[in-house]
Parts: C-alpha cells; structure tokens; sequence
C-alpha cells in the first residue's frame, strides 16, 4: 500500500497479500479497536489470522467451528497458501454462512455483522464464516398490535431472526430478500421482501432505487428511510406505510402483492404501498366469520371519526349550534357549561394537551410507577378538577370518550391527535363551517395519495364479483 | 383503469354535488304550483338529454378530449376562443357559488362568523380540491354525494309527521304554459351540463375501451331528475307549494326534522350544504384551469386553479358586502350558454373532426 489507511479511505481498498500488513492497516483502520479481536496462527506452516468483534461473533461457535477445525486442517494441509485459502474456503465446512471478502470494507462490515474473517498470509483476500452470537432478544408478544387469536410472536431487532420468522410462516420459494445496506455510517441491513410474480415489479424496482439513494449518514430506525420510500411523506398528514410488528401481517401483506422492508436494529416492518383501509384491519379479523369481522371494521372506522371529530364536533355544536339538542340535553350542557371559567374550546384544548402529557409520560415512565400515573390522571385531575369547577363534566365524557377511541388505532395516532386539535379548532373558531371545510380538507387529502400507483383510498383486498365467481370456479 | 382518470361513478357524483348544491339552497321563486313544476323538471330532462347527445358522442369518439383540446388541436386561435369561452362561463359560475355561500351564510347561518374569513377559508379549500387530480375530486364527490342521500333521507324521515298530500294541486291558471316555463327554468339551472362536457376528456375508458359517456350522462340525468322530483315533493308534502317562494326551503324542512336523537336537523343540513359547496366551488375552479391550461400551458396547473378563483371570489365579496346580492341569486342566467356550450360547440367540434397540429400536441402534453 503506497498511502495509509484510514477509516475515511478503507471502503474500497483491496487486502494486502501480506499477513503483517493486512494486520497492520486493520489496526490502522479500527484505530486499536478494543473490541476488535486478531488472533495470528500457522496452518501448515503459512501464517494466518482470525479477525472478529468481541460480543458479536459466538465465542463457543468461533472454538468449535472455526478455531479447532482450521487447526486440526494443519497436519494434513499441504501446498502453498493458495491451497491452504481454497481448502478453508470452498472444501471445508466450517460454517453455514461462508464468504469472501476481497476489501477491507467488506471485511470489516462482515466482522462488525458477526462474521469471523480469516486471513492467509500471501492471499489477499478473507474468508469469512457466520458464527453469529450477538446478544439479541427473545422473541416475544407484540406491544402495540395485541390480538385475541391470531399469532403472539413479534419481530425483534435482529434481521436474520425477522427473516426466519416470515420464511417458517412462507415456504415458498418466490419469496424473495434482498439485503441492501444503507447509512454511510452505520451500514444498517435493510432486508427487502416480495413475493415473485405477486409483487409489481416496477414498485419493487422503485423502491429499491430508493433505498440505494438514500443519503442520510445514520439509520437506526424505519423513520428515517421513510421519506425516500414514502412517495406522499411530505405531501400528506396519512402515513402511506404501514409499521407493523407481527410477522403474521407482514406474510399477510407479503401475498397481497406488497413490499416489505425489515431495519436491523428495529423490532418492526414497513409495508408499502398500504390503503387507507389497511389501518383498520386487525388479525383478529382472519380468525372470525365474516359478517362479525366486518362489524368490527366499521366499529374502528366509528372509532376514527370519534377519535378525530368528536370533540371539535361537541365546540362546534354546544357553541353554535345549541338547536340540535333536546331540551334536556341543553339545559344540562347549559348549566354545565355556565359554571366553568373557560371559553369551551380552551377548555378542550386543555384537557386534551393533558391527555397527552399523560399518555406520553405512561409511556417513558417505569412500569413500577406506571400506576401512579393512573391515580394522578385519574382521580386526582380528573374528579377534582370537575369538583372544582375548573372543567365540566360533559367535557370530561368527550374527552374519554375521544381517548378511549383513538387507543382502538395505534397506528394512526400521531395522525389522529393533531388532527383532533385542528377540528377543535376549526370547531371553536367557526362552528360547523369550520368542522365542514376541515373534513373537505382533510377527505381530499386521503383521496389524493397514490403512491406507487396504487390507490389509497381503494382496498387492495377486495375484489370484484366477477373475480371471486372465477377464482371459485378454477 | 388509470390512477389520475375519473371514473363514470366519480362523474356522476361531481355532476349530482353540483346540481345539488343549487337545489338545496333555493328553487325559481317565480313558481308557486310544484305539479306544474314537477311536470317542468321531467320535460326538462328530456331537453338535457337532446341537449348532452353531440357531448357525449364527441367524448366517445375522441376519448381524453374535450371541445376545448380539439379546438386547440386544430388551431390556437380556435383553441383560446372556444377555451375563454368556457372559462368565462366558469368563472361566472364560481361568482354565484361563492356569492351564494357568502349571502346565505351571512344571513341564515352562524352570525358570528366574519363573512370575509367564511368565504376566504371556503375558497382555499375549493382551490384545493380544484388543484388535485380529477380522480380526486371525483372522490371527494363521491362522500359528498353519499351525506347528500343521508340528509334527505334523515330529513324526510324526521319531518315525515308533517306531511300532508292534500297540499299537492293542479289549480294553475295556464299549466301547459306554466310546465314549459319550469321546464326552461330548470333547464337554465344546470350548469352540470356544461361540466359533464369538460369533464369528460378526463373520464376513463370502460372494459369496451372508450369511455362510458352516453350511459354516464343517461344515468346522471336519471339520478338527478329522480333527486329533484323527491325534493320537490317532500318540501310540498310538508311546507305546501308557497314553500317554493321562501329563501332555503330545504333548509326550513331540515328544521321540522326532529328524532330521538337531535332536535332539529339544520345542523346536518348545513354539514352538507358546505361540503357540497366546496366540491361545486371546486370542480368549477377544475374546469377553470383546465381552460386556463388551452390558454396558456406553461402555467401549472395549482396556479390556474388559484387565479381562476381570485377574481370572482372578489367579485362576489364585493357585491354581498354591497348588499345587491339577491339581484344575481335570484335572476335566471345561463340557458343560451347552457346550449351553446352543451350543444352547439360539441356538436361543432364534433363535426369538425379531431386535427393533430403542433398546438394540439403541446396542449395535449400540458394537460
């Protein structure tokens, strides 16, 4: 090597045939790396070296299956170091994940994957062998997607693990993964899937040329290669994908023709194109009869309209239009309402910004003191505040009932809590003109998303009668 | 099927909003008799029909195209005058919708609100809708059209206890004469015509490859007359025929219509008078810039929409503030443009075959 090497200028730099300079620009690269393991041997007289990280590679895998077998190799090895890299490499058995790396830069992103790499001095080349043993997480109940009878096993944050869970559940051989690294920096795995012949090609092509144009430097989530992928990201206030952590849905969406995306390092899948519609599904749905299925969906679609319209619904209403309740009804409201200090839509929008610090503080808290939010949400703003005057009790209802509804969506809620705040607006500043002119807004908004030629407002699921009768027929 | 092209349902739908928004807000007050005007608006879709034949045999024929790309293809000078043409029609159309919404919001509504930031925040969402694809705005017609069903069912229902059928008559002094007025009254009402004949160059081709304009325009006019006949004869049923005379009569039925649940039901009423406001304000403000589009093609498209709108937004401002409103609500307008962009110019155009000059190609590539 005429110029030292560096971590700026390794990428594509080739493996130096010489056993001690390979050593050397390694360490020159990982700056002495502390978790960077070379453990220098003879096989047969030729020197050899066995590059891993420390807490990725299995220390057990590494003994058994690469230590002892290469040194049990040596008495019987013969010939020069070529013979020696071709026996390691293609006629022994060593792992079942085996590789060459010709660059420092593929060598060293197989050793930081967990790989073993090892080196033969006079080959400038690696062989790399998969003996994984990275700590990882078990698998375990989804969080934030639960269901009653459909699967309880989720994704964790390791790629290979997701992959095997979607492959057990699909045994076919046109499902395809696609390993695509992204982040300049952190080289994060993101594994493509598609099911051969169901999937739009131009939409797998489309979305593959997104993920290699991505120009961001870190990716540690799924958010942050979503505005490459998500054609609507800044267009629309729906997410056009989908972030699911059941393996279950993912096969679901895998033979509905979608793409599916796993980020190493994240316990979750993003489903592009998705509907509308898909937001509303459960797996639960798969598990019952049809007409009850169907129920439930048009009970989220009620959830969704409370959730987003209720309470801007309740300013609009009480405020301008007082006329459309029964007299009952409008003498409590009345009298409910006189004895409060706040104008209703201040009041609302308190109580809903509240909620939020609530949730969001029931969320970063402990589980330990995760109670103690409940009693202080519970009794101590909540019954003492209506006793004190400072909020009325129909309000208080609105409000749990506008909560209550939004939990039934978990993938909308980012989208539903400020809308909610923009119709409660809307509401209090101009009555039903101001709730109609936002739903006008709002409706276009979702009829306007097309991402990667697919309607969001159409159900990729349903399918025409003419369809069906064919299908049945075949 | 494309994703941007608007589908025989969504054209249905956007046509239905716009005659509907005219229906729910008020009916020729010169009319007292609603048999005679009945027996109008039925003779009167028999006209509409004759009248949409040349449109629709021109939308089959030269499928994505409409009077104004094929006046463009054969000339720019044709092109701009059959284009300014329907712009000014359009426009003159949006100067009534907004001016209507304005006059009625102000005086029948919520008081509370400033006229001004009504009607400002009214044409910002049409320009929206107007700047979307026409697949999108057949969409959002589509749930228009579905919260109109609802209303007048809901309404009818609710104020179904008041309905008397005695207060239907056929005591007119000249019937013939009088059913042939209303016939040309309706008829000069339905500025959907003029829409369904733009429009159509975005319609998508059906399973036989052209699109479905004649079944379209047949089933539109079907739907639309049945919608008016049950209108007509549920505010006659409850209200009786002097309704017709009175500012909103739909609107003084959806009053009456209590249930177990609400009151009364202008609140709904108001809902959907609105929301199908903003549609028709929308889909004019489309066909606007879609003109605008023949005129000028280098202009984008969310541009033509919003200047289409800039003018009679103020015009309309003007005048309500003005208090002269009513002078423009209730005069009849538009039966000879109404022909003659319905008819006459498809039927022209039609006859004068499609041309593929140099303009035709640019304006078509705008578009």
């Amino acid at each position: 090597m005429s110029f030292a090497l560096d971590h700026l200028n390794y990428h594509n730099a080739k493996i130096a045939p010489s056993l001690q300079q390979a050593v050397r620009d390694i360490k020159a690269i990982t700056a002495n790396a502390a978790d960077i393991n070379i453990t220098q041997a003879r096989i047969s007289g030729v020197g050899c070296c066995i590059v891993s990280a420390e807490g990725l590679a299995s220390s057990q895998l590494l003994a058994e299956s690469v230590f002892q077998p290469v040194m049990e190799l040596s008495p019987k090895a013969s010939g020069g170091p070529r013979e020696l890299f071709k026996k390691i490499s293609q006629e022994s058995l060593l792992a079942a994940d085996t590789k060459a790396a010709a660059t420092y830069g593929e060598l060293l992103h197989y050793v930081f994957s967990g790989f073993a790499a090892v080196i033969v001095d006079g080959v400038p080349k690696a062989a790399v062998y998969g003996v994984q043993g990275f700590e990882k997480r078990a698998v375990s109940v989804p969080e934030s997607e639960q269901t009653v009878s459909a699967a309880q096993d989720s994704f964790v944050e390791a790629v290979r693990t997701d992959i095997s869970l979607i492959r057990r559940r699909m045994k076919t051989p046109s499902l395809r993964f696609e390993m695509i690294p992204v982040g300049s920096l952190t080289l994060t795995d993101v594994c493509l899937m598609y099911i051969e012949g169901r999937a739009d090609p131009r939409a797998v092509d489309k979305i593959r040329r997104s993920l290699n144009s991505v120009k961001t430097d870190t990716v540690l989530t799924g958010e942050r290669i979503q505005p490459y992928i998500d054609e609507s990201y800044r267009r629309s206030i729906f997410p056009s994908v989908i972030n699911t952590e059941r393996p279950d849905a993912a096969c679901l969406y895998l033979s509905e023709g979608r793409v599916c995306l796993l980020v190493d390092g994240t316990p979750f899948c993003i489903v592009i194109p998705t509907t509308f519609g898909d937001n509303f599904r459960t797996m639960d749905d798969l598990c019952r009869k049809g007409f009850y299925s169907k129920c439930l969906v048009l009970l989220r679609y009620t959830a969704f309209v409370l959730a987003v319209v209720f309470p801007g619904l309740y300013v609009a209403l009480v405020m301008f239009h007082p006329e459309i309740f029964s007299l009952k009804l409008l003498l409590n409201l009345a009298a409910a309402e006189e004895a409060t200090p706040y104008p209703l839509p201040v009041e609302m929008t308190l109580l809903m910004i509240l909620f939020e610090i609530m949730r969001e503080a029931g969320v970063r808290l402990p589980k330990a003191v995760g109670g103690a939010v409940s009693i202080v949400g519970g009794l101590i703003i909540g019954d003492a505040a209506v006793k004190s005057g400072m909020v009325s009790q129909p309000l208080l209802i609105v409000v749990g009932i506008t909560a209550t509804a939004s939990f039934v969506l978990p993938g909308l809620y980012p989208t539903v809590s400020v809308l909610r705040l923009v119709f409660i607006l809307a509401g209090g500043t101009a009555g039903l003109l101001g709730i109609t002119i936002a739903a006008a807004a709002v409706t276009t908004n979702i009829n306007a998303m097309n991402d990667l030629s697919v309607d969001f407002t159409r159900s990729l699921t349903k399918q025409t009668g003419r369809e069906v009768l064919a299908a049945e027929k075949a | 099927m494309q994703l941007k092209k608007l589908d025989s349902v969504g054209l249905i739908a956007i046509l239905f909003c716009a005659r509907c928004f005219s229906a729910l807000t008020y009916f020729p007050f010169t009319f007292s008799n609603s048999a005679a005007y009945m027996l109008g608006a039925l003779l009167s879709a028999a006209i509409q029909l004759i009248i949409l034949l040349p449109a629709a045999a021109l939308g089959k024929k030269y499928a994505g195209c409409d009077p104004c790309t094929l006046a463009a293809g054969r000339s720019r000078t044709l092109g701009v005058a059959v284009a300014l043409a329907y712009l000014a029609y359009f426009s003159f159309e949006s100067f009534i919708d907004v001016g209507n919404f304005s006059f009625f919001m102000t005086n029948f509504f919520a008081g509370s609100v400033m006229r001004e930031t009504a009607v400002v925040c009214f044409v910002l969402a049409a320009v929206y809708l107007a700047a979307m694809p026409g697949s999108t705005v057949g969409k959002t017609a589509q749930y228009a059209f579905i919260c109109i069903l609802l209303l007048i069912g809901v309404t009818f229902i609710g104020a179904g206890s008041h309905a008397d059928f005695a207060n239907f008559n056929i005591a007119q002094r000249d019937m013939t004469r009088t059913v042939l007025r209303a016939a040309k009254s309706e008829t000069a009402r339905c500025e959907c015509l003029v829409l369904f004949v733009i429009l159509m160059g975005s319609l998508d081709k059906d399973r036989s490859g052209s699109p479905p304009t004649h079944k379209t325009a047949l089933i539109y006019l079907l739907l639309k007359t049945a919608a008016i006949e049950v209108t007509l004869t549920a505010v006659t049923l409850i209200l009786g025929d002097y309704a017709f005379v009175t500012r909103l009569p739909f609107f003084s039925i959806a009053s009456y219509s209590g249930s177990g649940i609400s009151e009364r039901g202008d609140a709904v009423f108001l809902f959907v008078w609105i929301f199908t406001g903003v549609v028709k304000l929308g889909v004019l403000l489309h066909c606007c810039a879609k003109c605008i589009k023949v005129i000028a093609p280098r202009v984008s498209f969310f541009r033509a929409a919003a200047g289409s709108a800039a003018l009679p937004s103020a015009a309309a401002a003007a005048v309500t503030a003005a208090g002269s409103w009513e002078m423009f609500a209730y005069g009849e307008h538009g039966l000879w443009a109404i022909i003659l962009l319905s008819a006459i110019l498809p039927a022209f155009m039609l006859l004068m075959g499609r041309k593929e000059g140099y303009y035709g190609r640019a304006a078509a590539k705008a578009q």
